[in-house]
């Protein structure tokens, strides 16, 4: 600007200082800016240089005849923003440097009034935007002036704002859902440009989620997860989750911010996620944001509904396996709301109606309630309370009683210190407990296991500028483990003594978007596990045997273990696509020990690193691609390698359950993880979904085991492929269908046997050599909704469902020595002194659970 | 109580769960080796081992004898030489009554085929052993039940052998461990449960308590987990059994202590 400032001169005045200072009389009547400023200059005798580029020169003003200084007049002819300097001949008017205003304040849902986490803010003006928050707040500095605000997200109807900044203003925005027949299925997304997606972050609206077809019909959060690049799992219909060669237990869940450590329900086929409750969910399967830590492969952010700050509401669903109900609405209306989601299943049910003994004897069930209450006290503080409470039982009358459940509880504390300081401060209860009576033994014992939380967390996003966001905060989590201890009548209790621990963290992180399209993100975490007694620690040699013991009094600290976890993201906009790079070390420090091969359903042992277990690491560096093909449509290749240390493996035939010398069972070793993921998605119109394939390899190296070779993970499958598509057929009739291929799981088979004691021993290959068939299953599912009716405040819908419709028998378990006659049917009786019954032979089998499961499910709100 | 109960209870809820014959994957990795199956104890009396060959998965018959062996057995003094009586049968006996002494350590040595084979296991004392306990059920039965096979003290796991015989009847035997430690998937082998004989006065009872070693406790745990408690709820995952056996051949050379009851029921 300064290169077309040019001189003017206004009036024949000599140059003089004090100018600024005259006292002069003036009066202007609708006169230009420019002839007020030669009337000045000719009363002060002022000689004045402006541009008239940047001086409204033409701007017409009006004031009563006062008697006031030169820069009084000045001020008020020229406005706000200009500035004065005065040399020995001249004032020179320039403008001022603006002063930076800030813009803030929350996105929400206009039905519910529901805050909404990511929604993206752009000001083309600046070509700059934010997203917002967890909680749905934003803050954009500005210089002051006139802006037009763009508001997307998923699923939601893009809102475009003019707005004049100044006084650093506030603005709450309520976007509106895309309209549907019925408003709580949306299946098609917002724009949702390349610019806004991050790589190796998925993430799906609950909307998403209710659309994909399921097992029995119950939606299901993991079973979606399930479908991303990246994911793999194990079996069939269990509901664990394994992400980029991470294990189970490292995958951080979250329901908001509380970690569930057993995200499952009904012996693993259904997960613990009410669907009703949940808002959104987040998957990070690559860098993962400093605020977050504890686990080496992912974090999956599931976030529940705040409730309807608008008006009371219900829903539910009734289904074949559980039915579902909730109620919301507002305390005091758009100030504060409540919501409680119910659920539970009825196989107990089910099996005390079928005229079988033995299985009217079974229970098998589980419940699970979800709570939340929120209140915006002012309009700097508002408050969260959510709870969640799940459980399940699997008893059989006289001989077992098995049950297992998760608790958790957050209370937060949002507050703005500043229109750009926002912190959120939470008080996180989390727990999960297990337990099993052998009611068969006499006198009947029952084992517990548990973990159990409590975290102390404070995060703040300190908005310096449109294009620079820092992210600080610090948390401390206690940590009491019990893994295992059984409880017997009259005797005393055996088993792995408590343990405590702490683990700390405290991080550092900023967003910066620079020019030319680049931006960068650079965090640094710190953590740290400290074991606390009382404890008696055992030492072990290099063979794993035990040698020695160390007790420690109560709150004495026996062990410290830490390290800094670095963080990195840098991502490049070009003319053909979008490229990331990035780079995140994660550390853990708690680990779920099993060798069990069932899933989630099995005891779990949680421990703490400390003197015999060191915490895993891992290294991740990921290289991604993106580019909009199509209308809402990106391509996008993603590739990684991650390298994992001092992960947990097992001796042959570990004990674990009531070992106290359970250390002495596990062997430390390395992995390695790599592949390359692409997807293919629509986010909009009639048809949406994605199309995936992940080519990937996961190995891990155990001295001790597999003559401290290289073994695949059960869960390595090098090939896994994924078509979700959502066609929505009218206004009233939408269809879904999901077809997942996936290599058999890694297995370790038995190549040979031998006879000892009467007994066949088998030999096996080497650690996970072989494979179970290849997976393959197609899912579809057809929504019939109401019609529209205005008046009727009730509307349902039912959803028709097929879980693998054609029928593919996929492989769960094998088994070796089973008698099959010529028919290939395999005969419960077993062969007599080894001479065939007719034509029977002795044959190989796999057990597949699943035929076609059809699936109906009547959805419900008024 | 097996996992199949607990897949097929849920099948039965949702229309599903079968079973069906597959190529058997792996059996190309298949390559024959020796096994060793026998127990050398402190009783005088011939002592028998027997050598067989593994098969093949889902092998049909009984497993191939291996015969003409050189087999020995020495506690580092003194050598005893096992000889297949039976030629062709596999089974190896010592040519007169020996017994070993607790606390030593026995070496079996067996050579065929060009290769040496080697073994070593200590004798654990078998301590005392009360009469089996059993219960006058009515006027003409008695019972004896298996007791509860788990034990928490260290060192205190025998392998029992309980042998019943009526004068007018047939045999019967249970054998069975208390193991040391709460093994989960003992606990759930439910099938194993609620064991119990029934039997009249004038029967005889011949009990055998026999100690095992550590590296034998070990063996006949793993043996377990891959046989009688495969399939249950709590499946631990699939590893070999160790062996003391060297040179890749399977199978166990156990040395055991042997206390003998015996007692008629009145």
């Amino acid at each position: 600007m300064s290169l077309l400032l040019a001189f003017l001169w206004a009036g024949a005045a000599f140059g003089q200082t004090g100018c600024l200072s005259k006292r002069i009389s003036l009066a202007a009547d609708n006169q230009t800016v420019e002839s007020v400023l030669q009337s000045i200059s000719a009363r002060a005798g002022c000689q004045f240089s402006y541009s008239p580029d940047v001086v409204p020169i033409n701007k017409r003003v009006t004031f009563p005849e006062k008697l006031q200084s030169v820069q009084e007049f000045l001020r008020i002819t020229l406005g706000e923003g200009f500035a004065y300097r005065e040399t020995s001949s001249q004032v020179i008017i320039y403008p001022a440097k603006a002063r930076r205003q800030t813009l803030h304040g929350h996105v929400r849902d206009s039905t519910s009034g529901e805050f909404l986490f990511g929604a993206n803010i752009y000001i083309p003006e600046v070509s700059s935007g934010v997203s917002t928050n967890a909680y749905g707040f934003y803050s954009i500095s500005l210089p002051a002036g006139e802006y037009t605000v763009r508001c997307t997200y998923l699923g939601y109807r893009t809102l475009e704002k003019k707005i004049l900044i100044d006084e650093n203003p506030t603005l709450e925005i309520i976007l509106a859902p895309e309209e549907t027949t019925l408003d709580e299925i949306v299946v098609s997304a917002a724009s949702e440009s390349i610019e806004e997606r991050q790589p190796s972050v998925h993430e799906l609206s609950i909307a998403q989620v209710r659309a994909i077809p399921a097992l029995g019909g119950e939606t299901d959060v993991i079973k979606t997860i399930q479908m991303l690049p990246g994911v793999k799992t194990l079996g069939e219909g269990s509901s664990g989750f394994f992400v980029r060669g991470g294990d189970l237990d490292q995958n951080l869940i979250l329901l908001d911010e509380a970690p569930v450590y057993n995200p499952s329900h009904l012996l693993g086929f259904f997960s613990a996620f009410n669907p009703d409750a949940i808002k959104d969910v987040r998957l990070y399967a690559g860098t993962v944001p400093a605020q977050f830590g504890g686990r080496l492969s992912s974090l999956l952010d599931i976030r529940m509904k705040d409730g309807n700050f608008h008006d009371w509401s219900y829903s539910g669903g009734i289904g074949l396996i559980s039915s579902r109900f909730t109620v919301e609405g507002p305390i005091q209306k758009d100030k504060s709301s409540v919501i409680i989601a119910m659920r539970r299943t009825y196989a107990d049910l089910l099996l005390a109606a079928i005229d079988n003994p033995e299985l009217n004897d079974t229970k098998l069930n589980f419940y699970d309630l979800n709570a939340k209450f929120n209140a915006r006290l002012n309009k700097r503080n508002s408050i969260f309370f959510s709870a969640y409470s799940g459980s399940d039982v699997f008893q059989e009358k006289e001989l077992f009683n098995i049950g297992w459940g998760n608790r958790t509880a957050t209370l937060r504390w949002n507050h703005l210190y500043s229109d750009r300081l926002f912190s959120n401060t939470s008080l996180i209860y989390s727990r999960f407990n297990y337990q099993m009576a052998i009611e068969s033994r006499q006198p009947a014992s029952v084992s517990r296991l548990s973990i159990e939380d409590y975290n102390l967390k404070s995060d703040f996003t300190f908005f310096v500028k449109t294009d620079h966001t820092i992210n600080f905060g610090v948390n401390a989590i206690a940590h009491q483990f019990n893994p295992g201890m059984l409880d017997r009548p009259s005797e005393r209790s055996v088993g792995i003594p408590r343990q405590f621990a702490m683990e700390y963290a405290g991080y550092v992180s900023s967003e910066h978007k620079l020019e030319r399209g680049v931006s960068i993100e650079y965090g640094l975490r710190y953590s740290a596990m400290q074991n606390i007694g009382d404890a008696v620690v055992y030492q072990y040699n290099d063979e794993h045997h035990l040698t020695d013991s160390a007790s420690y009094g109560q709150g004495e600290t026996y062990h410290m273990a830490g390290g800094i976890e670095p963080r990195l993201k840098v991502k490049a906009e070009t003319t053909v696509g979008t490229f990331t790079v990035g780079y995140g070390r994660m550390r853990q420090y708690i680990q779920r020990l099993s060798n069990y091969t069932g899933s989630f359903s099995s005891p779990e042992i949680w421990m703490p690193a400390g003197p015999n277990i060191k915490p895993q690491i891992s290294d991740q560096v990921s290289i991604s691609w993106s580019r909009d093909v199509a209308k809402e449509t990106v391509l996008s290749v993603e590739t990684y390698y991650k390298n994992m240390l001092h992960v947990i493996d097992y001796k042959d035939h570990a004990v674990l359950d009531l070992n106290q010398y359970i250390e002495g069972q596990i062997r430390e070793g390395r992995g390695r993880a790599y592949g390359i993921e692409m997807q293919l998605q629509k986010s909009s119109g009639r048809w949406t979904g994605w199309v995936s394939y992940t080519l990937s390899k996961t190995e891990k190296k155990t001295d001790g085991i597999n003559d401290g070779k290289y073994y695949p993970a059960r869960y390595d499958r090098p090939h896994a492929a994924t078509i979700v598509t959502m066609f929505k057929a009218s206004d009233r009739w939408q269809l879904s269908a999901n077809w997942v291929f996936m290599t058999g799981e890694a297995v370790t088979v038995p190549t040979g046997s031998y006879q000892y004691a009467g007994k066949t021993v088998p030999i096996y290959s080497a650690r996970n050599a072989h494979r179970l068939p290849d997976y393959h299953r197609l899912d579809i599912s057809a929504t019939l909704f109401p019609k529209a009716h205005k008046q009727r405040k009730f509307s349902g819908s039912w959803t028709f469902g097929v879980y693998n419709a054609y029928f593919r028998k996929n492989a769960f378990a094998l088994n070796y020595n089973r008698t099959v006659d010529q028919f290939g049917n395999v005969i419960d009786q077993p062969m007599m002194s080894g001479a065939p019954l007719f034509s029977a032979h002795k044959a190989t089998t796999k057990t597949w659970l699943f035929g076609i499961v059809p699936s109906v499910t009547y959805n419900f709100k008024f | 109580m097996r996992r199949v109960f607990a897949i097929v209870l849920l099948c039965q809820v949702m229309l599903a769960a079968c079973e069906e014959e597959i190529e058997t994957p792996g059996s190309e990795d298949f390559q024959p080796a020796i096994v060793v199956e026998g127990v050398f104890t402190n009783e005088i009396k011939i002592q028998t081992l027997k050598l067989t060959t593994s098969t093949k998965v889902n092998y049909e018959g009984d497993p191939a004898p291996v015969s003409n062996a050189v087999v020995n057995i020495t506690d580092g003094s003194v050598v005893i030489s096992m000889i297949e009586k039976v030629s062709g049968s596999g089974v190896y006996e010592s040519a007169f009554p020996v017994g070993g002494t607790i606390g030593k350590t026995y070496t079996l040595t067996l050579t065929h085929g060009g290769r040496t084979y080697t073994a070593s296991d200590r004798m654990m004392p078998s301590g005392s052993a009360e009469a089996v306990p059993y219960t006058k059920v009515d006027n003409e039965f008695y019972e004896w039940s298996v007791p509860n096979n788990h034990t928490l003290q260290p060192g205190t796991t025998f392998e029992w052998q309980v042998e019943v015989t009526h004068p007018k009847g047939p045999t019967n035997v249970v054998t069975y461990y208390n193991f040391t430690g709460l093994e989960t998937s003992a606990l759930f082998a439910l099938n194993q449960m609620s064991m119990s004989l029934r039997f009249r006065a004038g029967t005889k009872i011949v009990q055998r308590k026999m100690s095992l070693s550590p590296e034998f406790y070990e063996y006949l745990k793993a043996v377990y987990s891959e046989t009688v408690w495969k399939g249950d709820l709590y499946d631990v995952s699939p590893a070999n059994v160790p062996t003391n056996l060297s040179n890749g051949a399977h199978g166990f050379f156990r040395v055991s202590a042997v206390t003998q009851t015996e007692q008629i029921v009145e």
